[in-house]
């Protein structure tokens, strides 16, 4: 698997984009379409501020923790684990009542749109780990890319009928979860087998 | 009435936030005292670490016998000795011994290895074409004493070019190789009464000691056909011991295999044998980054979980590993990428080595001081061999650091003459 093919399946695992819609309220398509857009807009740069910073700064970032990268990689594995867990039990990202403060307000664009939601503690853990890894400039590429995705699935018109919709992101959160529990067990192993 | 409920859901959802975040504030702080506790990052330059296996060499100087065996094993918090011996540490010991000199130039440090030599020239048990290095006792003759008596004498050849001991280093060639099997691995040990070799042990790290004196014994006298053998031993170690020892967690920490490649990087590795080098480098990287994390975490970090407490007879082994296996990164291609992280993980380490000696006035709180000063205590104990890995390992560190591909000394100790 090329690079670049490896950050997009890290970061869409991490950022789960079905869970995302899974968790949107009943209330946030009653929002007008402007509003949606904008509170999309800002939710997707205040993430990137976070996933880009994450990812240009993760040479300091180890330095202030004092250890080495693949050791940091076996930390990463287990936050990504951690953030499975949601998606793989309940086929969404965030609570129903976090979920219930995504509304028209400039303050859900940060919380809980951009953080949980885009910027997932498991993607900020990717951010840090990929950016070492394969590096920063891809690495910001695909968190972006991931994030514009995902932002865009939310403001996407739906296709089906608000329930169908849920029952079938739900049913691709799972299996996103699974694959954030593949990707962060490879991350592991890999900090484990590391020099 | 609906304001007043739609704020009570919103206080709730935030009061939800809250104990979220606080959930994850506590993994992550979970994280750092047990995954993540920051490594012990208190360099020492090249030099200080050769002053500090420098001093470790005087502690194995300093407490050499009079009959040529050294200091085994000191109890400083009870201020015992403990009566007990082991041939194959005293071979390895004497092994750092002339590492150590040729590096130092130290007549004195000759001088002691030779009567170490002597003990064992004493001891050997001869049949046939070939001679072994048996236990105190004389009842066996194990594969492992043999192997580093050959070492040593290597060590000592390369350090002061005498040739004075090649004969017997050929003896013991032939010794390892009659104990060689069909599929490279080796046979644990010669049983002197019976007159046959122990058919039914095992040892997980003799045979690398053996295929790093037979190498040793090619470079020492090449064209004579000590390459075969060395060749099926490192194929052996690097494709079949791990199964056949029923490691459990592989690739097996064998430091004695990586001098072998290391040795054996300049004739050629197969592909095999460098992929077995990369999967070394990276088990004895997590070690010594476990040990290094060991000072700042929760219970002792991660290193805790792997074991409860490490002495520099093991800590040290890390450290040489990975001094043998940066000179193959420095040599061969396929090895390259991994060079920094081999240097990082070798400053840390061996500084952290250097770091756990006992100095002078540390020295001063035991009842013997001469028998704690220049070396490595742990849990009140201190075993030559502790004195002996480390040693090995912060000469090798220093080397790497310092970018010298050279395996031995520059030039001969024109020492030769001064030897009795």
């Amino acid at each position: 698997m090329s690079e670049a093919l490896l950050l997009l399946a890290v970061f869409w695992a991490a950022m789960n984009p079905p869970a995302s819609i899974a968790s949107l309220p009943v209330g946030f398509e009653g929002i007008e379409r402007a509003g949606r857009t904008r509170l999309l807009i800002a939710g997707w740069f205040a993430a990137g501020v976070l996933l880009v910073a994450s990812a240009m700064m993760h040479g300091q970032f180890l330095e202030l923790l004092g250890v080495a990268a693949p050791s940091f990689d076996i930390a990463a594995g287990i936050v990504m684990l951690a953030g499975a867990a949601r998606p793989l039990l309940r086929g969404r990202a965030i609570e129903e009542s976090t979920a219930s403060l995504l509304d028209a307000s400039d303050r859900a664009a940060i919380i809980p749109l951009a953080v949980p939601l885009l910027a997932s503690p498991a993607a900020l853990a990717a951010a840090i780990s990929y950016a070492e890894r394969v590096g920063e400039g891809e690495t910001i590429v695909a968190a972006l890319a991931l994030a514009g995705v995902t932002a865009l699935a939310m403001r996407a018109e739906p296709l089906l009928q608000w329930q169908h919709r849920q029952v079938v992101a739900r049913v691709l959160a799972r299996l996103t979860g699974g694959l954030l529990v593949f990707v962060a067990v490879a991350l592991i192993v890999d900090g484990v087998f590391s020099v | 009435m609906a304001d007043r409920v739609a704020t009570t859901d919103r206080g709730r959802a935030w009061r939800r936030v809250g104990l979220q975040v606080a959930l994850w504030a506590v993994l992550l702080l979970a994280l750092r005292l047990t995954v993540i506790p920051a490594e012990s990052r208190d360099l020492q330059t090249p030099d200080e670490m050769r002053a500090s296996a420098t001093a470790g060499r005087e502690w194995i100087e300093r407490n050499l016998q009079p009959d040529g065996r050294y200091l085994y094993v000191y109890d400083a918090d009870l201020d015992t000795i403990p009566d007990d011996y082991n041939e194959v540490r005293h071979a390895g010991v004497t092994m750092a011994l002339f590492q150590s000199a040729g590096r130092d130039g130290d007549v004195e440090a000759i001088l002691a290895g030779d009567a170490a030599v002597e003990w064992m020239l004493d001891r050997l048990h001869r049949h046939e074409d070939w001679a072994a290095l048996t236990t105190p006792d004389g009842g066996r003759a194990k594969l492992g004493a043999s192997g580093l008596m050959l070492i040593a004498l290597a060590e000592r050849r390369l350090a002061t070019g005498d040739t004075r001991h090649d004969e017997v280093m050929r003896e013991l060639g032939r010794f390892l190789a009659s104990m060689q099997r069909p599929d490279g691995g080796f046979h644990v040990a010669w049983m002197v009464a019976e007159g046959q070799p122990d058919l039914i042990g095992t040892s997980r790290y003799y045979p690398g000691e053996a295929a790093w004196g037979l190498a040793l014994l090619h470079e020492a006298m090449p064209g004579e056909g000590w390459d075969k053998y060395a060749r099926a031993a490192s194929v052996f170690l690097a494709t079949r011991r791990d199964e056949v020892e029923d490691v459990r967690f592989r690739p097996l920490p064998d430091h004695w295999a990586a001098y072998t490649m290391a040795e054996m990087v300049e004739w050629g590795l197969s592909d095999e044998e460098i992929e077995y080098a990369r999967r070394l480098a990276g088990r004895f990287g997590f070690l010594i980054r476990a040990e290094s994390q060991r000072e700042h975490g929760l219970f002792g970090g991660p290193g805790s979980l792997i074991r409860v407490h490490v002495r520099a007879a093991a800590f040290g082994t890390w450290i040489e590993a990975m001094g043998a296996l940066w000179r193959i990164a420095a040599h061969d291609p396929r090895m390259a990428d991994l060079k920094p992280a081999i240097e990082e993980r070798l400053e840390v380490g061996a500084s952290l080595l250097a770091n756990r000696q006992s100095d002078a006035a540390g020295a001063l709180a035991y009842p013997r001081p001469g028998l704690v000063e220049g070396a490595w205590v742990t849990r009140g104990e201190t075993r030559m061999d502790d004195q002996q890995h480390a040693l090995s390992g912060l000469l090798f560190a220093a080397d790497a650091l310092e970018g010298r591909t050279l395996r031995s000394p520059e030039t001969p100790l024109a020492i030769p003459d001064a030897l009795p």
